[in-house]
Formats: C-alpha cells, structure tokens, sequence
C-alpha cells in the first residue's frame, strides 16, 4: 500500500509537469490567433525570450554548476552582431546573428578559460569585472556605435530583416522557434553522455575526472554552447527593440536576469527556466503598466521582496515547492486512506 | 610632476573611502562566508540618510555621518535577522542572490520615494573648502572623508585583533561549533558582526554628501568595488581589504586621468583580474 | 607481464615525506594488496598513480608506457581507474545516473552504457537503491557505488582505496566474493586495506608501506610472518615477544 501511494506520487510530481508542459507547447503556437491584444502578445514575447535566455545560462550555471554572472556579454554580443549587420552594414540580421553566436562562443572560450581556475566567490566577482569591462569598452567604441548605440532604420517588414510594423505576431513566432530550439536542445542534452558529464562535474570535479571526464573540456563546451544561444537571444532582442546600446544588454542586471529567472524556477532542471520566466515577466509588465506613473520602481520592489523569499525558503525554486506541494498532496491523500 | 602628484593624492584620498567601504564588507565575508550584494546600496541608503538630515534639519554630514552609522547598524542587524540567518550553511550563492534582492528592494524604494533626481547638499561647514601644500590643491570634504575612514578602520582592526570582543568574533570565524563550545554566543556575534559591517558603510555614506550628490544608482559602484578590494585583499584580511582598497582609488584615479575618464573602472577590474589570474586567493589570501 | 611498474616514487609534500622510493610491480590479472598502518602513505601512493598528485620524483609505467604526471582522466581512459577512501558520491544524481557516468567513458552509445551499468549495478549489489539519490545511501552503499562506478569504465586496472574499511564482516565477505569474481573476468586489481581481514586470502602479492618506505613486498603467507610487518603494525616490544614465542615453540 505505502508502496504504491509512492510509486503514485512520483508520477503524479513528474509526469504531471511534463504533461503540462506539452500541452503548452501544443497551444503556444495557436496563440496570436485567439489573441489580438498587442499588449498580452508583447508579454507572451518576452516570456519566450527570458525563458529561453535563462535556459541557455542553465546549460552551465544549472547543469554544469558553473554560476557565471557574466552572461550579459555574450547576449550583448548577439545584439551587437544583428544590429551591425542592420545599422552598419545595412543587411539583414541573418549573417550578424550566426557571427554574433559564434564570437559569442569564442570570446566565452577565452574569458572563461582562466576564470575557471577561480573558486566560489572570486568566481562570480570575476564574472561581475568582466561585464563592467566590456560595458565600458563598447561605451567607448565607435565602431560599435559608442555611447549613443545603435539605432535601427525602418526598413521592410519580413522574415528576411526579421522585423516586424504592423503586428507582433511575427516576433512571436520567431521567439517561439527560438524557444523550441533552446529548450530541444538541452532536451537532448539531458539524455546524452555530455548531460551526464556536465552533472558529473557539477557534483564533484576530482570525482569526475577520476572516472575519465575531462572537466576542464566540459566545462569550456557547455559555456561555449551557453553563450551562443544567450546570443541568439540577444540578437532577437535587438531586432525586437530595435536598439542596442551597452546599458540596455551588457550590464549586470541583465545578468542577474539570467540567473534570478532560472534560480527562481529550480536551476537544473528543464522546465525551471520556463516556470521562472512565466512568473516574473508577467509580474514584472502588468505592475509596470499598473504602476507605471507613480514614480516607477514598484514592479522592482515587489520583484526584489519576491527574489529574498524565494531565494531564502525555496532554495530548489518552484520546481522544489511542485515537488513538496506534491509530496504533501499524496501524504495527505496517503493519510486519508489509512 | 606636479599633476602626477595631485593625481596621486586624489587617489589615496578616495581610495582611503573605498578601503572603509570594503572593511566591512570584508569582516562580513570573513566571518560568515557571505556576500553581501546590498552593501552598495547601504552607502546609498547612508547617503540618503545624512542628505535628509541635512536637508530637512540643518544637520552637517560632519555630525551625521554618526547617525548614519547607528542607522545602518541597525540595518545590517535585521538584514542579518530576516534574510542571512536562514542562508547560514547553504551554498555561497543563496546569500548573494537573496542579498541582491534586497539591493533591487533598497534602490527601488529610494527610487519610488525620493525619485531618480540627482541630489546635492548645499552650505555644507567644508563644502567647497580647499587648502594648499605647494601646487597641489586638497579639498578639505575629501581630504576630512579619507582622514575619518582611516581612523574608523583603525578602529575596526584593533576592535577585531585586540579585545575580548573581536577574539570572539576571530574564533567564530574559525569553527563556529568550536566558539559555541566554549561558551560565545554565535549568533549574537554574527548580529553584530553583520551590524559592525553595516555601521563601517554607513559612516562612509554619511559623510560622502559633502561632497558628492546623492541618487538611488550611487551605491551600485562602490558596492562592486568594495568586491573587488576584499576579493583582492584576500578572504577577511582587513589589512588586505585596506591596501587593495587604497590601490584601487590610486590606479582608477591614474588611469582616469592619463587615459580616459571612462576607463577607470576597466583599470580597475582589469587589475582585479590580473590579481586573481595571478594569485587565485588574491594579494595577501592563503 | 606487469600492467603496472611503479619506480622510485617519492611524494614530498614541503618537508613531510609521505613517499620516499617505492618501487614495486602489479602483474597482469593479480591482486595485489598496498597494506601498511595509518599515515603510512598508501593514499598518498595512490594519487601519485591516478594522477592526482604529480611525484616529486620516480616514474610510474602503465601497460609499458610512461603515465607519470598526467592528467586523472587521462590515465582513467587508459585504463587505470580508482575510488576514494573518503566515498564521493554525485549527491544529487541518482546511483544509476552515477555509475552511467563511468560507463560512459568507453560507450557513447546510450544503449550499451546503459547495459554495462545496469550490469555492474548489478554486480555490486545496487538494483534496490539505484533510484536513490547517491547522496542518500549508507556508507556501504556508498563504498559499493565507488565500486560499481569504477567498474563501469572497464578498466584494465582497478584500484580499490579502502573499500572495505567500516564494512560489516559479512559485508566484506560480499566484497571479497565480488572481487574473486572480477579477477576471473580477467581484471587486475590493486587494493589498499588498512584492515587484513579477508585481504590476505585473495591476493597474489603484499606490498607493505610504513612511514612512506616500501618494508616488504611478498606473498601474503610470507608477508604475515614478516618480522617488520609485524613491527610495523604491532609495535617493537609485541614483535620481541611474537619471536621469542616463536623459537621457544611455545604458543600457549
């Protein structure tokens, strides 16, 4: 009996999420069809978008163990490849999005090569240099555009200049691939022997190579593959705004988005950086667009209390409280019966 | 010549300011392994502190600065109360996050209440006041800054090295099951230590608006660079935090004037980093 | 033909010499056994073969070619692959997600890396636990994971730091069985015991350390009555007595 009732609960906490989360992904792309409220899109969007971005710091800040609060450099990079293929070069965002990602990708290579020989907080304060550093940098260079940034002509509207006037429904498919392609792929590297040895490093370095894991590879790869696809999200973002300037996308609240989004879901886990972002931006927009008058800010405090309380008694993030709402359901279910 | 020294004395002056800015920052992290993300916005809350009174009661930085020292004292002890005692003896990061929570909470609210607007005591007693040594030009509310953080961090060091008080907090830092076995009360010392750390920002804070204006974005940069001089310093070494400190106000200052004003803070992390790469334990860590 | 030469190894660690030249050889498909009471430096031996610390000096060969200094995963994915005295589980990876890891290294393919840990979980008696969190096991659980874990890279050398040590004895009867029966299978196993029970009756050779000096290396009916082992491990004043016991034939 007592058996049984726990063999129910792990489904029940499991499956039923993941149950959940394809049939999410089943209405997602109906939605700009029953919806034409611009303002609900526009949430929808950046739903999408942060939760793609904070699954793309989990690849190393979730699975890999290493918590890097310097993502906001390669999105900003990603930005900066899309609209200087646009502004600069006049071309479309396509050639600046795929050498975005991979500079992103090369310059992640190099700077976390000897940060990675930094323990605990040293770590993260390095992560926090390194995006001032280059916050500053492309503030004062002119061939990214400097202080004043880059600002996006109106041209055609279209998949070819991935940019939409009239509607979002166009932002909102192109952030939807985005999604799918983020979240497919740590799917599939949850699975794969990789997955397995990203969680081994993780939990135990010396443990990890002692078994054959080269971790310092490991580790070099999965930020590689981390800061490619935080490109691909800031090069949406880019073509979203239609602006890039330093502050907006190299800065460490940029950063710390990235990490409060997944920590708040449950970091490690595939559906956390999606059960984060579904609860944050909607609070974050509907108290700007409440609020928004009175002096500002309100949205952040709130944001700010919410981060203390989650952070102190939900370490494990949501993810942790659906397993102990769930774990407290069949006890009690498990009670009744007896 | 002459410019190069001026330089040089802007820079130990504020620098002096950032090493009581990291003291406490660094007591905290090393008694307690934590971070504190909110200490930027400490100075700022300190800031505000001292401005209002000025502002509102005639008050002098030069006295309120003590005010905003309890003031922050106290902070600190509840910042301890409702959000770190539950962090104690979980992974580093839970602290820093929960503390840059608080850091968002702090300078929304400053922003919400007193808004974005830039802030500046006026008819301060040593406002504007400068005196001179040769060709080189002091001013008197830096000059008064750098000479009281000194003392304060003085202070702090022989409270920590030479009484019964600071051996508690030493032996503390060290294994805490230890120190409860013989009798301290741990969680009383990291109240105050938590306190102590707060009071040394808070002091800092309250004598900056004599000479430097106040707004709810002020603290973020001294808060990343007081990191930067503990990280430097080396884990919970004052006199570490204290000549990292002192450094890293000469090389920003340096680096502001002789290549751009806007690369002083790339100087300065740039350096942080070449320390750690070269030193993963920083200049005077083990 | 030896799988393993170690050659003059000696560890300095500043002034403190935990190693100072040990020489010995582990034959293809032996058992041999690194005994020596505590400190005596058997760990410190360990790492210096698994690459975990680089020796001061001397050279250590594997299947004839020179591993000294190299990188741990290096020399697991040659073939040479040990467990921690002090057990390391990946806490929060089941002991199933566990053990895949080292079955990974030989095996891409997820299909046979997740028969050959099911086959040594198997092995090592895990089937009931390998859902657990490896963090939530006991301690023989968890000294039987390093096992299982190892295994499941094939090395061609496994050596086994103190996996017995704390066991029950019918715990390590178990072990003593599981490792008759990897030998069988063509492995050779080189493992370190600060106890003796069980040991001596599987292994092929003794190599005996004490303060960091190799003092014997034989067969184990030779090693127990080996006057410094019994030194060693018994103190001057027992060994006295053991002699003297032993020439006037007296055992009462």
């Amino acid at each position: 009996m007592v058996g049984k009732s726990v063999d129910l609960k792990t489904f029940s906490a499991k499956d039923g999420l993941w149950v959940a989360f394809v049939v999410i992904l089943a209405i997602l792309p109906l939605i700009p069809a029953f919806s034409s409220n611009s303002f609900r899109l526009h949430v929808m969007i950046l739903i999408l978008l942060y939760a793609s971005m904070a699954q793309a710091w989990n690849i190393i800040g979730g699975y890999c163990g290493q918590v890097s609060f310097g993502h906001s450099v390669f999105f900003g990079i990603g930005a900066y490849g899309a609209g200087m293929a646009v502004v600069t070069y006049g071309a479309t965002p396509w050639p600046g999005i795929i050498v975005g990602m991979i500079m992103a990708a090369i310059v992640a290579v190099i700077i976390s090569y000897p940060c990675f020989k930094l323990s605990g907080h040293y770590f993260a304060i390095a992560t926090f240099a390194i995006v001032e550093i280059f916050n500053r940098g492309f503030l004062v260079w002119d061939w990214v555009g400097g202080a004043l940034g880059l600002d996006y002509p109106i041209i055609k509207e279209g998949l070819v200049n991935l940019m939409w006037h009239q509607s979002k429904t166009g932002y909102y498919y192109s952030a939807l691939v985005i999604f799918v392609i983020i979240f497919g792929t740590v799917r599939w590297l949850e699975g794969h022997r990789f997955g397995y040895y990203m969680r081994a490093v993780r939990e135990g370095q010396e443990t990890a190579e002692s078994l054959g894991v080269n971790s310092a590879a490991v580790k070099l790869t999965a930020m590689a593959l981390s800061a490619a696809m935080a490109a691909l999200c800031g090069a949406f973002f880019a073509q979203y705004n239609l602006r890039v300037d330093p502050p907006m996308v190299m800065s460490l609240d940029t950063s710390m988005k990235f990490v409060l989004i997944t920590i708040l879901g449950g970091a490690g886990t595939m559906l956390g950086p999606l059960l984060g972002a579904s609860v944050l931006i909607p609070l974050q927009e509907y108290t700007r667009a409440f609020w928004g008058g009175l002096g500002g800010g309100v949205d952040l405090i709130i944001f700010g209390v919410l981060i203390i309380l989650m952070v102190v008694k939900q370490p494990d993030g949501m993810i942790g409280l659906i397993r102990d709402v769930g774990k407290w359901a069949s006890n009690k279910r498990a009670e009744e019966r007896n | 010549m002459e410019t190069f020294l001026q330089v040089l004395i802007d820079g130990i002056l504020s620098g002096m300011v950032y090493a009581l800015v990291a003291a406490g920052l660094c007591l905290i992290w090393g008694v307690m392994d934590v971070i504190n993300f909110a200490h930027g916005e400490y100075l700022m809350v300190a800031m505000y502190v001292s401005y209002w009174l000025g502002f509102l009661v005639n008050v002098d930085p030069l006295v309120s600065t003590i005010a905003a020292g309890v003031f922050i004292f106290g902070l600190g002890a509840l910042t301890y109360k409702l959000i770190i005692r539950f962090t104690i003896g979980k992974p580093g990061l839970v602290a820093l996050l929960a503390t840059f929570g608080l850091a968002v909470f702090l300078k929304n609210l400053c922003m919400n209440q007193f808004s974005p607007n830039f802030r500046i005591l006026s008819d301060t007693w040593l406002g504007g006041k400068t005196f001179h040594i040769g060709g080189i030009i002091l001013a008197v509310p830096q000059l008064m800054a750098a000479v009281l953080a000194l003392v304060v961090v003085v202070l702090l060091y022989l409270l920590i090295n030479n009484t019964r008080f600071g051996w508690a907090v030493q032996a503390t830092a060290m294994d805490r099951d230890a120190a409860e076995l013989v009798g301290i009360n741990t969680e009383r010392i990291y109240i105050l230590v938590f306190g102590i750390g707060g009071a040394c920002v808070g002091i800092a804070g309250g004598i900056m608006p004599s000479y430097l204006a106040v707004h709810p974005e002020v603290g973020s940069m001294f808060g990343l660079i007081a990191f930067v001089c503990v990280a430097m310093g080396g884990f919970g070494s004052i006199p570490g935090a204290f000549l990292s400190g002192i450094l890293v106000g000469v090389v920003e200052a340096l680096a502001g004037f002789y290549i751009a004003p806007v690369f002083k803070y790339v100087a300065v992390f740039g350096l942080y980093l070449a320390v750690v790469f070269l030193r993963p334990k920083g200049i005077f860590g083990w | 033909m030896a799988l393993l030469e170690v050659h003059d190894i000696t560890m300095k660690f500043g002034e403190l010499v935990a190693n100072c030249q040990v020489s010995f050889t582990v034959d293809s498909q032996s058992i041999v056994g690194l005994i020596g009471p505590n400190g005596a430096g058997k760990t410190t031996l360990f790492n210096c073969i698994s690459g975990l610390c680089r020796p001061t000096k001397g050279k250590v060969l594997f299947d004839g070619e020179d591993i000294t200094g190299r990188k741990p995963y290096v020399i697991a994915a040659k073939g040479a692959v040990r467990t921690f005295q002090v057990v390391r589980p990946l806490k929060d990876m089941t002991v199933f997600d566990n053990v895949l890891v080292g079955a990974f290294l030989k095996r891409s393919d997820n299909r046979q890396a997740f028969e050959k840990a099911h086959e040594c979980i198997r092995l090592c008696g895990l089937e009931s636990v390998q859902g657990k969190l490896a963090g939530e096991l006991s301690i023989g659980g968890k000294k039987r994971l390093e096992m299982a874990r190892a295994l499941a890279t094939s090395p061609k050398l496994l050596m086994l730091d103190e996996v017995m040590a704390g066991l029950t004895s019918t715990e390590v009867k178990e072990s003593m069985d599981v490792i008759e029966k990897l030998r069988s299978t063509g492995l050779t196993l080189m493992i370190v015991e600060h106890v003796l029970e069980g040991l001596m009756s599987i292994a092929d050779k003794i190599v005996v350390l004490d303060g960091g000096l190799k003092i014997a290396e034989d067969s184990p009916e030779r090693i127990v009555n080996d006057e410094r082992v019994i030194e060693a491990y018994l103190g001057a004043k027992y060994s006295q007595r053991y002699k003297q016991r032993k020439e006037g034939g007296s055992v009462d």
